[in-house]
């Protein structure tokens, strides 16, 4: 009798933690469903720069899901990126709002790169070039020990990216 | 011969100095064509190159009835106009227009630039791309060009209220003190 009791409590005890691993492991899906895509913020952006300048090249990609060329595009770089694995590629997603809805889209689209939000608001969006006019897709590639950047607008193919960069290495 | 090629030059040179002239004339939702000179007492226009399908256009419709209410008595009335290319996009037709025009109650004419002739005419490249244009003799000069406001996604943080801004200051006759801004929002594509 006294080891049925032991065997039940044990089971009981065995049962809570699968229960609690349960919980946990609903909650950390929870959690992270609901997160959104980080911010990219001024500070980010300096960090970054300061973090690469010198280094290596980088892409910088302004898209956004309602942008019908923008999402067209989008394969473009999975196949330029592959072909320049030491670039670093950076995606800003300019969406109406950033919401754990935004995210897990994106997430699904396995982009070759970091991923941040940028609020298409007229403040933020002054910031991104000088000589930008508000198309999307835009694409901005800094090469290593220069201050300026190429900037690209509207759709841009594997081939015109490469040749972009084969035209600067030569 | 030569007469529609001084009107061809005429028309060239208005473009390339900003100046639109008061004869264009498009369909609205109703079936009417409507044209600049159908206003003779306006003192100006504020022209918004908008559409149905584009999700920043979408923000705003509320904000166009408002201005249009608000500036139509001033004599600054607003015109919408579609030019977006109805292949690529089907929610841009003529018929689907009709229908936003009832559901969004618009209280200005909604108008169809089907040729896209009068997007390239104000160099319209985006919906919503605002104008605010302003009667000079027999044409109109634009005064003000790009976005509505600085806050799409939500009205009540707007800080610069770019067209009323710019047509506050017209009727008071000074300057415009933001003529440019930058827009963001759909792409107008141009049939080549």
């Amino acid at each position: 009798m006294n080891i049925q009791k032991f065997l039940c409590k044990k089971r009981a005890q065995r049962i809570d933690a699968h229960l609690l691993l349960l919980i946990l492991f609903s909650f950390g899906c929870a959690h992270s469903y609901a997160q959104k895509l980080p911010d990219w913020t001024d500070e980010i952006a300096i960090s970054k720069q300061e973090e690469l300048d010198g280094q290596t090249i980088i892409l910088t990609h302004y898209f956004a899901t309602w942008c019908k060329p923008c999402m067209e595009e989008l394969p473009v770089f999975d196949c330029f990126i592959k072909e320049n694995p030491t670039l670093v590629v950076r995606f800003i997603c300019l969406d109406l709002e950033n919401t754990p809805k935004l995210s897990r889209s994106i997430h699904k689209l396995r982009l070759p790169g970091e991923v941040y939000y940028l609020a298409p608001t007229n403040e933020h969006i002054t910031h991104i070039s000088r000589t930008w006019d508000g198309t999307l897709p835009f694409t901005s590639i800094r090469f290593p020990g220069e201050n300026t950047s190429i900037e690209l607008s509207g759709k841009q193919t594997s081939q015109s990216l490469q040749q972009l960069l084969e035209r600067h290495e030569n | 011969m030569k007469t529609k090629l001084f009107l061809l030059f005429l028309v060239v040179s208005m473009i390339a100095f900003g100046q639109i002239p008061s004869t264009i004339s498009l369909k609205n939702v109703d079936g009417k064509m409507v044209s600049f000179s159908d206003y003779p007492t306006a003192k100006g226009f504020i022209v918004i190159f908008t559409c149905n399908h584009c999700p920043f256009a979408k923000l705003y419709p509320k904000r166009l009835n408002d201005l249009h209410e608000k500036y139509k008595e001033l004599g600054v009335p607003l015109i919408a106009i579609s030019s977006m290319d109805t292949i690529s996009y089907e929610d841009d037709s003529y018929l689907k227009m009709i229908q936003k025009a009832k559901k969004e109650h618009y209280g200005f004419p909604y108008l169809y630039d089907p040729t896209q002739e009068v997007a390239k005419l104000f160099h319209a490249q985006k919906t919503p791309h605002a104008f605010v244009i302003w009667r000079n003799g027999d044409h109109f000069d634009i005064k003000y060009s790009g976005a509505i406001d600085d806050n799409g996604m939500h009205p009540n943080e707007v800080v610069n209220p770019y067209i009323a801004m710019a047509v506050d200051d017209l009727l008071q006759e000074k300057d415009v003190r933001i003529p440019e801004t930058l827009t963001i929002g759909c792409q107008i594509y141009f049939r080549k």
